[in-house]
């Protein structure tokens, strides 16, 4: 039995109150001179016992009415057991959380799951009385819906934050009415889901029945990630890397990867995959043409087929444009050659253009991917405007220092997160590079260390160079000075070498590094040079590629996949779900078990029968008083 | 056949001096009967009167109708010719008063009437008074000063012994008396009923008329107690603890029974019962006395 206001149950003290007054009662005689005893006596043999049943039989009921009424206010609460769903259940307030995403679709016996556990959701709400008062929440939105008025719905949402809906639940019935609460979980108890959830957030008074739509031996293929890189340019050979992975208790064989381009098949492959492991499935390709490529890589089939598209999208460009400005002609010389062997001839996927820097204030700087600075003193104020301008919109920056370098000029201008101090000269030890943040997109490709050799590097004088917070150091000398920085200014960036592209204060520009470092820094400045941020917010249905066009122009193609997330059918373990939903949780097993094997856990309020044993208490009383 | 103002018992209570008591009862009494009751069946005549129907015609003068031709009532000279034993019940249980007066002062009020009226019937009185033995004990006899001594007997006795034997008390008496008369018993008979019997019964065997007043209190056969009650008897001084509403029916209808039993058993033994609540006024007991007296006198 339970109590939800046992606070009156102290109220039993005042079963005192009749015994007390009983007692005093039963010595407050009044005294009466007769002048016979004679009949009385021959009377109160019997009625003298009588009375004191009578007596004893109103403190009785007396005692209990007290008793009884503590009861009625402290409202106790019978745990009673209902089986199935044939049996109506009364006075209760339940949610109902229905797991609509993407996993759901899993097919069980050509039917999807979600549809399963619609039907068992809604012979589970006819189970209420009129009595109850019940709620569904889905999502994408976790709003509450009246379970009356639900009906089975097409809305299959990419991810489910079963957090959300929880709590939504749980502050629903929190502010419920009835008794009993029950929380109804329907979902396929994928493990992701439930990882955000801290432990014990469920209310102890609240039931958790947890139906599972999941198997164990549930399983799926389905494309975890494709790469690619993102700078293209016409005629230039680029790989695709689709990363597939196998949720499946054992190998599967004869999986077919396809690369799409245009709706046109470009490439399958077929391969073998290993259980629990990704495989990797590379593809080659060029395009002959320059603009924007919408495509897509496909898998062989399986049960849940919403995760075995990839859309992705390809910009193709004519060359990346480069615009490298020197003080004088020696500070861009092994710039230009560096970008094009052949220059001003170009051969490579690189035109870089060569200008001083009292001519930026002519050139149009919209028509270059990335600007390299190298040893410029100064720039007059329209410049330097048109220049950060530039940086701010999205474009990308190259620095290299000098000897003719105003420090002043850059911490102002360019360096806000950074203070550029002097020259150093090392020349007795030179300095080395170390410390390569080779996560960076940037020098992503030197992870391989046979293939990069940065030992070959010598620095004899770099400027002293005190970072800030919003820059991140990518490599640094030997004596934990920065040596390359990133320096993100509005939607650009600023790659900041604490060298020069002159052998003056490195041998860099003429070391093997040189070109790739280079080419590199070109390659990841160019990627975010749409204009790509100013386009406004809006929600997208279903997964596709999604064509942007301005003025009859395609500006931009977006490929928007599902999170991959609900592809993983991991599921959670028991042990963790009683930790989280508490213990309480019933659990049933949806696919398997007949949802009239499901037993509920129901209270019933005791209030009314107590109301009525009162009445009959009372009822007693009146008539033993009148005997 | 009597029509007079009712003197009630608590007014003749507030009065203090005995005889005026009892000319006011039996002054009242008289005086709202019709015929006189003064003149009885001596044998000495003493005038004629014209007759009225309705008249005894046992009295009709036949030699005056021969003369006349008309009917004559014969009347005769009053004379003293019964002896009244009046015994009265002076235990403690007469002392019970729930309403305004008690049994015993009924009872001394009564006798006191009862006396005065037999002063002016002129038959002798005597008065007895008794507990478990006999206490008082003035013989019958005629004259206002015989009456005064009685009165004043009634006036000084109290209730004082702690017990009652009705039947021992009347062995006593009837042993006594040695002539007959008429013995007016005044108790409320809360003993034995057996004995009791036995005991009135001894004045019917040696040719005496019994006549039993009871005197009772509503109280007695009505029980209005309420409430949780001690009862201590006044004679013994034992106590009961009983619930007065829980018993009061039980009690009522075992005093109903006893009283009925005790008034059947007096009758077939030939013995007058009268019961007297302590609230009615005396003129039933006067007017119960002049019957048995008549009676008597055939």
């Amino acid at each position: 039995m339970i109590f939800l206001n046992p606070f009156y149950l102290s109220f039993l003290v005042l079963v005192s109150v009749p015994i007390i007054l009983h007692l005093f009662y039963k010595r407050k005689y009044q005294k009466v001179d007769f002048s016979s005893l004679k009949f009385l006596e021959m009377t109160t043999t019997k009625k003298r016992y009588f009375s004191k049943l009578k007596n004893f039989l109103l403190l009785i009921l007396r005692c209990l009415l007290i008793i009884l009424l503590s009861l009625l206010l402290s409202r106790p609460m019978l745990k009673s057991k209902v089986s199935g769903t044939k049996y109506k259940v009364a006075e209760t307030s339940y949610v109902i959380v229905l797991d609509n995403s993407r996993s759901m679709n899993y097919q069980e016996k050509n039917t999807p799951r979600k549809y399963l556990a619609e039907k068992q959701l809604i012979s589970l709400i006819n189970s209420f009385d009129s009595t109850c008062e019940g709620v569904v929440i889905f999502a994408p939105e976790y709003k509450i819906i009246d379970a009356k008025n639900y009906s089975p719905t097409n809305i299959i949402s990419p991810s489910f934050d079963m957090e959300a809906a929880l709590l939504t639940a749980i502050d629903h019935l929190k502010k419920a009415h009835q008794p009993t609460k029950d929380l109804y979980i329907f979902t396929d108890a994928q493990k992701d889901g439930f990882k955000k959830i801290g432990k014990k957030i469920i209310p102890a008074d609240i039931n958790v029945y947890f139906f599972d739509f999941g198997k164990k031996s549930d399983k799926n293929i389905f494309i975890s990630e494709v790469k690619t890189d993102e700078t293209l340019t016409r005629g230039e050979t680029f790989k695709i890397k689709v990363e597939i992975s196998n949720y499946n208790l054992k190998e599967k064989n004869n999986v077919f990867v396809g690369l799409y381009i245009e709706n046109q098949q470009i490439e399958t492959k077929m391969i073998t995959l290993t259980p629990h492991q990704k495989s990797e499935v590379h593809f080659d390709y060029k395009f002959a043409e320059v603009g924007h490529y919408a495509g897509h890589i496909t898998l062989s089939p399986d049960t849940l087929e919403e995760d075995n598209k990839y859309f992705i999208n390809f910009k193709v460009r004519d060359a990346l444009h480069v615009l490298c400005v020197g003080e004088k002609r020696d500070d861009t010389f092994y710039l230009k050659y560096a970008l094009s062997p052949f220059y001003p001839q170009r051969i490579g996927h690189i035109s870089p253009t060569v200008i001083f820097s009292s001519e930026v204030g002519k050139a149009n700087l919209s028509l270059f991917d990335v600007l390299i600075l190298s040893n410029v003193k100064e720039l007059d104020a329209s410049s330097t405007t048109e220049i950060r301008n530039y940086v701010r919109g999205g474009k990308g920056v190259i620095i290299f220092t000098g000897e003719d370098l105003h420090s002043s000029f850059y911490n102002e201008n360019f360096l806000k997160e950074v203070w550029l101090g002097t020259p150093e000269n090392k020349n007795i030890s030179p300095s080395f590079l170390t410390s390569l943040d080779l996560k960076n997109e940037f020098l992503r490709k030197f992870r391989n260390p046979q293939e990069t050799d940065f030992s070959s590097i010598r620095f004899s004088k770099y400027y002293n160079l005190f970072c800030k917070s919003n820059c991140s150091v990518l490599a640094k000398f030997d004596y934990r000075q920065p040596a390359i920085l990133e320096i993100k200014a509005g939607a650009g960036k600023i790659i900041f070498f604490n060298t020069t592209a002159t052998p003056s204060f490195s041998n860099l520009c003429l070391s093997s590094m040189f070109v790739p470092l280079l080419h590199s820094a070109v390659r990841y400045l160019s990627k975010k040079s749409s204009s790509f941020y100013h386009h406004p917010t809006y929600t997208f249905s279903h997964p596709g590629n999604f064509k942007i066009i301005k003025k009859e122009i395609l500006e931009e193609i977006l490929s928007l996949n599902y999170p991959r997330e609900e592809s993983n059918l991991s599921r959670i373990e028991k042990k963790e779900l009683t930790s989280i939903l508490g213990k309480n949780l019933k659990y049933f097993p949806a696919l398997s078990a007949n949802l009239d094997k499901m037993e509920r856990v129901g209270k019933r309020d005791l209030g009314e029968l107590l109301i009525y044993i009162v009445f009959a208490i009372l009822l007693f009383e009146i008539l033993v008083l009148l005997i | 056949m009597y029509n007079f103002k009712k003197i009630s018992p608590k007014f003749l209570y507030q009065i203090s001096n005995m005889e005026l008591r009892a000319r006011l009862v039996v002054d009242g009494f008289l005086t709202g009967l019709h015929r006189s009751p003064y003149y009885g069946f001596n044998v000495d005549f003493a005038e004629h009167r014209e007759y009225t129907p309705g008249d005894d015609i046992k009295y009709l003068d036949w030699k005056i109708y021969g003369k006349r031709d008309k009917f004559y009532l014969k009347r005769f000279e009053e004379e003293t010719n019964m002896r009244v034993w009046l015994v009265l019940d002076k235990s403690k249980s007469m002392s019970y008063r729930h309403s305004d007066i008690s049994k015993f002062d009924y009872g001394r009020f009564l006798c006191a009437s009862l006396s005065y009226l037999m002063l002016k019937q002129k038959d002798a009185v005597g008065l007895v008074c008794f507990s478990d033995v006999l206490e008082e004990y003035i013989p019958p006899r005629c004259g206002l000063s015989h009456i005064r001594h009685i009165l004043s007997t009634l006036e000084r006795v109290t209730p004082s012994s702690n017990t009652t034997n009705v039947y021992k008390s009347l062995n006593l008496l009837s042993e006594k008396i040695k002539k007959r008369g008429l013995i007016i018993v005044l108790s409320d008979f809360l003993d034995e009923e057996e004995k009791v019997i036995q005991g009135l019964s001894h004045f019917r065997y040696k040719k005496n008329e019994v006549v039993v007043f009871q005197i009772l209190d509503k109280a007695e056969t009505e029980l209005p107690y309420f409430t949780s009650t001690t009862f201590v008897d006044m004679e013994t001084k034992s106590m009961l603890s009983v619930d007065g509403n829980l018993i009061k029916t039980t009690y009522q209808n075992r005093v109903k029974n006893y009283l009925e039993k005790f008034k059947t058993k007096l009758y077939q033994n030939y013995i007058d019962y009268n019961l007297l609540f302590t609230s009615r006024p005396f003129d039933e007991a006067l007017l119960s006395y002049l019957i048995k007296r008549k009676k008597c006198g055939r």
